[in-house]
């Protein structure tokens, strides 16, 4: 995997590359607009970082430019701009995340892992299985050895977006965007309390734990 | 919104005023006139008994009283006598000669002016000149004053009319002067109403009479031109802020997460994890202080769109239920709206919608059911209500906790400001404060009643038009 990050600030830029390298990544670094669009148009990468306010060629731009020349790579926008608009603008320019600066490094790995999901297109398999967990995506009904587990509607949504990014790191804001649709932090982490409940659901009467809290990071489904 | 008070426009007061004294000045210009007129008139009749008598008593000196009496039946028998009277009488008072046969009741028997007044016998009003001649007789004139009436009555019906031109002229200039003076008037009430809603480059129209209505709408631009450059200097501001302070807070942020990599199963662990934590609620305050001031500026450009508000509260509820149960607290959602429309079974379109931005609704509806769990005590109920009028949809969200002294329900709507019995408890008390700001974005309003336990009520103005729109 190959990604290239485009971000002026050196410091910010080299701990991203950094988490990227660990993570398996093939990392390359642009430090300006002009420079950014030369590689990303040149070279196959798998991901772009983009931060929004770049020196010579503004990111907006950059990233327009990317997609009228049918550039499809998944950009993530960094950007210190953090309102609605802000946001709405970058991702009718074509991004496939905006992430308000400061972020942390473990949301931005969370974040790439989904969108690389994302963008494997999805096959018709009708079912999906995390070890002796199943989940029926017809009849919305969940299995672990064999057993039904009863879960309300929304604990079903978490379950099956746990599923389908199975062995990523999920974080609590990547939950809140993608099963609550909630566009802001609410003042009290209602999160944990929602991925307890699931835990005691899908793993108190089992040997071994599915469902793994990430300390600093979020939440990971795996078979260990 | 406060009810109006029946009240007058500037401009029809204007107008009205100057309709009034336009009459009045007319009905003092006709009573100048008519009195002026009456008197010469008067005059006129007096300067021409005091000739003929004059004429008379010439006569009587060169001719003696035979001359006299002899033209007074001469006069007597002219056409015009009907209008004049004319009596010679004796020391006695008795007639010599003359149009009529004795001295008149009204009429002093000395020497002198006289006016009678009409009477049921004699319909006419006469002036009447009495003369002395050597005590032995008196001669009477008398002049029908009947013309001069008439006149007058005629200059009356003159002014009447004058009046009444003036009366329908004064309405009509009155009318013409309170329309041109309410649509300017209104045209600049409406541009300010514009600009209140966020459009800060919409300007007052200049009709270029240069009249003080255009010296004031541009004075008002200028005062226009100069907020909105402070506007844009507190836009710049923030958005410095924004960027000069979140790059160097993302630095922070990465070297922490680095140490924490660099201290995995080390003491010195938690001690990072703790600072991360830290960090994290500075951004999380820095970022609701932002968004309060744009709020409060009109600053932050929001996305309006119609909203169903039960279905926002459910979801709400859904996320905070789990938070609620394990402090043994019950949510209890007492939907007005739904209930009422399935009983009727109409269809969801039916739903008065409001029309806001959803994410700052939802996090308006958040912080409160937050609140309401946080401060409400364990095992008790938490009601919220939705309701509607024909204008409001109107949110209620009851705990059964102490809430907030009534005395602090003002204050608590500050940023950082916190009830004392809640400092201990987790929170950067700006909570209530980006409510209140998101809420009067919207037009709404909020209320904090304490009544057995303590209630937030919000209204949220109903979109317009109801069925139209649809999510």
């Amino acid at each position: 995997m190959r990604a290239l990050i485009i971000e002026d600030d050196h410091e910010v830029a080299s701990f991203v590359a950094q988490a990227l390298k660990e993570a398996g990544f093939i990392t390359d670094s642009a430090h300006d607009g002009r420079d950014g669009l030369f590689m990303a148009a040149n070279e196959n990468y798998d991901i772009i970082i983009l931060d929004r306010m770049l020196p010579t060629k503004d990111g907006l731009s950059v990233l327009k430019t990317l997609r009228a020349t049918d550039i499809t790579t998944p950009v993530l926008i960094l950007s210190a701009l953090g309102d609605v608009r802000h946001r709405i603008d970058g991702l009718k320019s074509g991004a496939d995340d905006y992430m308000v600066k400061p972020f942390s490094v473990a949301e931005l790995l969370a974040r790439v892992q989904v969108l690389l999901k994302r963008t494997i297109p999805s096959n018709t398999e009708s079912q999906l299985t995390v070890g002796d967990l199943k989940i029926d995506l017809l009849s919305r009904k969940a299995t672990r050895a064999g057993t039904e587990i009863d879960l309300k509607p929304k604990e079903y949504k978490l379950l099956e977006f746990m599923m389908r990014h199975a062995g990523q790191v999920v974080t609590r804001t990547i939950l809140l965007e993608q099963v609550w649709d909630y566009n802001f932090a609410p003042q009290t982490n209602v999160i944990d309390v929602h991925m307890s409940r699931l835990r005691n659901k899908i793993d108190r009467d089992y040997p071994n734990e599915l469902l793994h809290t990430i300390r600093g990071a979020g939440y990971c489904l795996r078979e260990d | 919104m406060k009810t109006k008070a029946p009240h007058l426009s500037l401009s029809l007061k204007f107008a009205l005023s100057f309709g009034a004294i336009f009459i009045i000045s007319t009905l003092v210009f006709e009573a100048v006139v008519s009195e002026t007129s009456e008197y010469f008139m008067e005059k006129e009749i007096d300067s021409k008994l005091q000739t003929k008598i004059s004429d008379m008593r010439g006569v009587y000196e060169l001719g003696g009283i035979d001359l006299l009496t002899k033209l007074i039946e001469k006069r007597s028998a002219q056409s015009d006598a009907e209008t004049r009277i004319y009596l010679l009488a004796d020391a006695d008072f008795q007639k010599l000669s003359g149009n009529i046969n004795h001295w008149p009741a009204g009429v002093p028997r000395i020497a002198g002016w006289t006016e009678l007044e009409d009477t049921d016998e004699n319909p006419n009003e006469y002036r009447f000149l009495a003369l002395n001649l050597d005590d032995k007789y008196y001669l009477l004139l008398g002049l029908d004053t009947i013309k001069e009436e008439e006149l007058e009555d005629y200059v009356f019906l003159i002014f009447l009319g004058a009046v009444l031109f003036s009366i329908t002229g004064g309405c009509a200039a009155g009318f013409f002067l309170h329309h041109n003076l309410k649509n300017r008037l209104d045209l600049i009430s409406n541009t300010c109403t514009d600009i209140m809603q966020g459009h800060f480059s919409h300007r007052i129209p200049v009709s270029h009479t240069s009249d003080e209505i255009d010296v004031m709408a541009h004075t008002l631009n200028a005062m226009l031109d100069r907020i909105e450059t402070l506007m844009d200097g507190i836009r710049h501001v923030t958005d410095n802020i924004a960027h000069d302070l979140r790059t160097p807070l993302t630095r922070v942020h990465g070297r922490l997460e680095s140490l924490l990599v660099l201290t995995k199963g080390d003491k010195n662990r938690q001690l990072v994890e703790s600072t991360i934590a830290e960090v994290d609620q500075l951004l999380m305050t820095f970022t609701a202080l932002l968004s309060i001031s744009r709020l409060e500026t009109g600053e932050l450009e929001t996305n309006f769109k119609p909203i169903r508000l039960p279905h926002l509260v459910k979801d709400t509820i859904e996320i905070y239920e789990p938070l609620a149960e394990d402090k043994g607290q019950q949510i209890i959602l007492n939907d007005a709206l739904m209930s009422q429309h399935t009983d009727n079974s109409r269809s969801s379109g039916d739903k008065p919608l409001i029309s806001g931005d959803c994410d700052l609704i939802a996090q308006c509806v958040s912080n409160l059911l937050d609140n309401a769990i946080k401060y409400g005590p364990e095992n008790s109920v938490i009601t919220i209500r939705i309701d509607n009028s024909d204008t409001h949809v109107t949110l209620s969200i009851h705990d059964q906790g102490n809430g907030i002294p009534e005395a602090e329900h003002k204050k608590v709507l500050e940023r950082f400001y916190r009830v004392e019995s809640s400092r201990n408890l987790p929170g950067n008390g700006l909570g209530l404060a980006l409510v209140s700001a998101v809420i009067h974005l919207h037009n709404g309003n909020m209320k904090f009643r304490n009544e057995k336990g303590f209630q937030v009520e919000v209204s949220l103005p109903i979109a317009t038009p109801l069925r139209t729109t649809k999510i």
